[in-house]
Parts: structure tokens; sequence; C-alpha cells
């Protein structure tokens, strides 16, 4: 038997286009009124569908969540009427500070500072404030200090579907940086 | 000492760098050194010159510099030691772990230049532009939850119907319990009713005064609720749900 589901398709179609931010599976099942497997059947119909060359669109997966957005490849063209420049660059401090806590999370201030060797109270601070970060736990040692994980809104300014996705070193790299490399 | 301050043709300054060890890292990099064999009272010498040029920096920022300037000539003593005092154990070299945290250093510094691309490449967001108007909707629910001051322009229109002249009738025996008591049956009975159901002597003042005041009290005690369908139309009291009253906050 083959399941085509040509209406729950665009059905699902139809609800990606209306939303503006990201949507989970359990809530375009819950607004379609379509049981979970239909929906991952029309999600992967779309997905082969945009995937087509002639489509200007694709099924972006980000933070957990899907949502219609243009190809990577149209970006050049369609920025300057449609983008919205980053202006909240982050220093490089506050880059460094903020891949500590993203590969290494949960994470303690003092557990950044040793990586760093700089106090790191100010980025921690601004990194909570631009809500990239949150309290996630307190570790269980002397004076339970907070644990520090990336949030959501991290994972979308970042366009990263969970944190399994954050770019990786490549052999070499992971290699060089082994810390019993060569003794 | 073979190497300078400006053999490179410039000279650089403290807060260049994010810390102690992107320092050291920029010194072994720049001496082409193999950081497990880090020759560290040439290292030491250099690092030493970067803080001296520091010294107009405000003491806190270059506190960590100089607790790990400590930490080298620490490192530099101990290299001096006779080595009988080692006792042969081969692992203790005094620099394993300036190496071991210069390396994990190096590593999230990649790392972090992996994620400023990363950055970079996501930098122009597109968004949807706008939302849409809603759909349109075929049903003869659109009433909209209305506000007071609906409320208030219900009454004034009810109230601008009669006569000025009309002397209010002090025997009238209307209050406002009377009327919420009525509100109350007929919610129960009709599921809803309007504003206008509530006033049983058209003409009569005081009659529409206390159904306005039970309707006011109906919704402060979460008894009612009222919604409108078009602006200053006419008023639909509704039983009170948590839901309802829930969702129109939020929408």
């Amino acid at each position: 038997m083959e399941l085509k589901l040509d209406k729950e398709t665009a059905l699902i179609e139809a609800i990606l286009y209306l939303e503006s931010d990201p949507l989970d599976e359990a809530s375009i099942s819950r607004i379609s009124g379509l049981a979970k497997e239909a929906v991952d059947k029309a999600l992967e119909n779309l997905t082969a569908r945009y995937n087509a060359e002639d489509s200007g669109m694709e099924l972006a997966r980000i933070g957990g969540g899907i949502m219609l957005s243009p190809k990577k490849e149209y970006w050049e063209n369609l920025k300057e009427r449609y983008g919205k420049k980053n202006e909240a660059r982050l220093s490089r401090a506050a880059m460094e500070t903020l891949s500590i806590i993203a590969y290494s999370q949960p994470v303690t201030r003092a557990e950044v500072e040793a990586i760093r060797g700089v106090q790191a109270d100010n980025m921690i601070r601004l990194l909570l404030e631009r809500e990239m970060i949150k309290e996630v736990g307190k570790k269980d040692v002397p004076g339970k200090p907070i644990q520090y994980g990336t949030t959501k809104d991290f994972l979308k300014i970042f366009r990263l579907n969970s944190i399994a996705d954050l770019p990786k070193l490549n052999e070499s790299e992971a290699e060089r940086f082994e810390l019993d490399g060569e003794n | 000492m073979e190497a300078t301050l400006t053999s490179s043709g410039r000279s650089f300054r403290l807060d260049e760098f994010e810390g102690p060890l992107d320092l050291l890292l920029f010194l072994i990099k720049k001496n082409e050194i193999n950081i497990y064999d880090i020759p560290i009272a040439q290292i030491t010498e250099q690092y030493l010159q970067y803080l001296i040029y520091a010294s107009e920096l405000d003491l806190d920022e270059v506190s960590e510099f100089h607790a790990m300037a400590a930490t080298l000539l620490l490192i530099k003593s101990r290299m001096l030691l006779p080595v009988e005092l080692d006792m042969g154990d081969d692992d203790d070299d005094p620099r394993q772990e300036l190496v071991e945290r210069l390396i994990e250093y190096q590593k999230f510094k990649k790392l972090s230049e992996l994620m400023e691309d990363k950055e970079r490449e996501a930098e122009w967001v597109i968004e949807r532009k706008k939302l849409q108007r809603p759909l349109p909707f075929a049903d003869d629910d659109l009433w909209e939850k209305a506000d007071v001051w609906a409320l208030l322009k219900t009454f004034s229109s009810l109230m601008s119907n009669l006569s000025k002249e009309r002397i209010i009738d002090m025997y009238e025996e209307v209050s406002v319990n009377e009327k919420i008591t009525l509100l109350a049956e007929l919610l129960e009975n009709k599921k809803e009713c309007s504003f206008t159901d509530l006033v049983v002597r058209h003409g009569s003042v005081l009659d529409i005064v206390c159904a306005f005041l039970a309707v006011l009290e109906a919704v402060k005690l979460r008894m009612a609720m009222i919604f409108q369908n078009r602006m200053f139309g006419d008023i639909i009291i509704r039983p009170y749900t948590k839901e309802t009253y829930d969702g129109a906050e939020v929408g």
C-alpha cells in the first residue's frame, strides 16, 4: 500500500506558509488535526518537493522546529530587500565564552574561566542579557555553582536544529587538540 | 633574545589579546615553537616584556596576565631544579599542565572561529515580512470580547432615547441585585443574552442604570463576559469561562 497523502501534504504546506516561526511536529499535528505519522510523511513529501531544483524554498529545521525558508543560494538576491542585518555581532571574547558554553554545557562560570584564563562575569552577564545562554542547573559540588547552557534563541541565531549540529572540528584538527597528542 | 617585540615591524598591545593564554599562543606561533616542548625561559622572557608594555593599563585588566607570568616563572624555576629531585618520573614535566591548558584553549579558539563563520552565514536572517490578516471565518461566532467602554457606549445610546424631562420614579422597585439575578437566570437558560434583554421597562432610567451596573458587577465577579460584534453594536453577555477569558487575553 502506498501512502501518498496529497491532501495532507498540501494542508501542512499551507500551515507552514502561514506561520512565521519554526513549528515543532507536535504543533503541526495539533494545528492540522493529523496524526503524527501523517505529519511525518507529509513533511517527507514536502522536503522532497522543495529539494527539487526548481523550488526557491526549503524546509529549514531550526531549534527543533520546521519552517518554510528561502533557499540559502538565493539569500544574496533577497537580502537587500528582505534581509535583516545582524547589528549585534558578538565580540571575540564573547564568542569564545559562548563557544565554551555551547560545546561544554552544562558548564559553570569557574570552568569557563579555567579554559579562557580570564574572568568571565561580564561575558556571562552579556550572554544572559542577549538570551543566548541561561541557567540550566546547579553543579553538585560545594557552593552549588550555577551551570549554564545555550537557549532556543541561540539555536535560532545560529540557524541550528540542535546543539548536536554545532560546527565540528575536522579530523586533523580534532587530533591536534587531543590533550595527549604526542608524548 | 633573538625575537623582539617589534620583530615583525609592528608592536602589539596587550588588550589585543583575549587573555594570557591567547598571548602565549601568539608567542608560540610567532617563534614557531613546538607546543609540546616549549622553551620556557625564552617564552617567559618575551611574555614579561609584553607586561612591561602593558603597565599603563588598568591593573584590573592585566591581573590575569600577571597571574600567568607568575605561573611561567614558577615553571621556569622548577625546570632549573636538579633533575634528581624529580625522582626520574617522566610524566612530571612542570610544563605539562600549561601545555594542556594551551591546547584546550586552542581548541576552543578554533571552535569559536567556526561559530563565527556560522554566525556570519546566518547573519542575514530572512523573516516573513508581516503577518497576514486573519482568514475570513464563516461562523456567527465572531463576537469579540468587548471592553467596558463599549458597554458605556450602548448605555449612553439607550439613555439618549429617553426624554430629558422624565422624572425618576423613586418608587420603581428595581435594584442592581435584581438585575444580577435576572442576568444569571438568562445566562443559565439561554447561555447568552444581550444587554437590552436586561432592560425590562424600556424608558426607565433606573432600569437601565441598574442593568448597566449589574453587568459591570457580573464582569467584575467573573460571572459573565461581554462581547461585541462591531463597534458600538449591541453587547452580548455570556457566562464566564476561564478558557475564553484567557484566550481573549492572549489573542
